[in-house]
């Protein structure tokens, strides 16, 4: 794997939106070839594609990451084709689903259990409702697994206490907020 | 370890043996460690997928950029070839508009003076001359047109003949001043003389005059050469532009 790869998995890894919008557009065509030589409706793809980064980039994230073997190519693919069985496994379209399971590659995926999807949504816009600070807060601690000592560094927080008690609030607010959701 | 990394870890599947071992006796030994972990899993949750819901929003913008500017990147392509196409037109050699020559010049039937064996005897000059002239022979139909011409007040349908044995054998100048001594509108020929007349100007590389001279010619309303005399002044009128 080249080094300018390394660099932009690096990137990937530090939640750089940038290093996103490089992987999005340098693979797209890739991506797209693959599924459409294998008669996925072009009209599925691009929602397909659009999770597969989102997935790619949140296990960057999330999990930090390395790719070893594979490329961000193949591991992009991969994940499209997860996403694919699982997709036209649910509409029942056996044809597609022959045409991609073809390839052996396996991908591990984060599927956190979050719950049914309306349940997801909900949380979701709780997130989205929260302040800037509380959502770059509650995110660098749940999200991308920064301790409170390295918050503070990263961040302008006074001290650990400052983070600690922030965290506290914004918690809060959340609970409070996905407790509306929840009756 | 804290709870809370052992927590986020076990959420993610990135737990080592140790470490599930570890948050078993914690789940064993706290009461309220269940709860914790379950108030922990529901904000990570939120966290996740209000992360998961901002991404996509950020993937559709680069869409709707990568939309726009690809149009702008094929108007850019049009563009070019637009200039490239403006600057051909005027670099490019045009049409040669004497071609047009070769294109519309045909031989006009001897309609005048059909021969046949026993004609020839009386005015028998002439009627050599129309032989010569129906059966291809330009060279000797200008020599005998020529003659005969020179030695009676010919009528002008035959000094039409002798300028279209003229321009056949490529003698346009000598033509087109027959041409021009015979243009007259009473006359019988008068849109023949017209149209080889306007062909000689275009030979002669005079678009403009013969663009007039055809313009006179379709609206005098000729019906000799109709669709020609439209067709080839279409082509020079683009031609001009």
């Amino acid at each position: 794997m080249g080094s300018k790869e390394q660099r932009l998995q690096e990137r990937l890894r530090k939640d750089d939106k940038q290093a996103l919008k490089e992987v999005y557009l340098t693979y797209k065509e890739d991506f797209w070839a693959f599924f459409v030589s294998r008669n996925i409706p072009e009209v599925d793809l691009e929602d397909i594609y659009h999770e597969a980064v989102v997935a790619m980039y949140q296990n960057f994230v999330l999990k930090q990451l390395i790719l070893e073997k594979a490329s961000l190519k193949s591991y992009l693919i991969a994940i499209g084709k997860n996403k694919v069985l699982t997709k036209y496994k649910e509409e029942k379209r056996i044809t597609f689903m022959e045409s991609v399971s073809d390839v052996s590659e396996e991908v591990e995926e984060i599927e956190v259990d979050l719950g049914p999807e309306e349940q997801k949504l909900q949380l979701a816009q709780a997130y989205q409702q929260m302040g800037d600070k509380c959502r770059e807060l509650l995110k660098l601690f749940y999200y991308r697994g920064f301790s409170i000592k390295e918050i503070v560094v990263e961040t302008g927080y006074k001290d650990e206490n400052t983070v600690k008690s922030y965290k506290s609030r914004c918690l809060k607010k959340l609970k409070e907020t996905i407790r509306m959701y929840h009756g | 370890m804290d709870r809370e990394a052992l927590f986020r870890k076990k959420i993610l599947g990135q737990l080592t043996p140790a470490e599930e071992s570890s948050l078993s006796a914690l789940f064993q030994g706290d009461p309220d460690a269940q709860e914790e972990f379950q108030e922990f899993q529901a904000v990570m949750a939120a966290v996740i997928e209000g992360e998961k819901a901002e991404l996509k929003e950020f993937l559709n913008r680069i869409e709707k950029e990568e939309r726009k500017v690809i149009p702008m990147r094929w108007m850019s392509v049009a563009a070019g070839l637009v200039l490239l196409i403006g600057l051909s037109y005027i670099f490019w050699p045009k049409p040669n508009t004497s071609d047009l020559y070769g294109t519309y010049f045909d031989t006009y039937p001897n309609v005048y003076l059909p021969i046949t064996r026993n004609q020839i005897g009386e005015d028998s000059l002439l009627s050599v001359a129309f032989f010569q002239y129906e059966s291809g022979q330009f060279e000797k139909s200008s020599q005998s047109f020529l003659l005969y011409t020179e030695s009676t007040d010919a009528k002008d349908e035959v000094n039409f003949y002798h300028a279209m044995s003229l321009m056949q054998i490529g003698s346009l100048a000598q033509a087109k001043d027959i041409l021009d001594s015979i243009d007259n509108p009473d006359f019988d020929y008068a849109d023949e003389v017209s149209w080889y007349r306007s062909l000689i100007l275009l030979k002669n590389e005079q678009e403009e005059e013969a663009i007039s001279a055809l313009i006179e010619l379709k609206n005098r309303g000729s019906s000799f050469k109709k669709e020609e005399i439209e067709a080839l002044l279409e082509k020079l009128v683009a031609n001009r532009n």
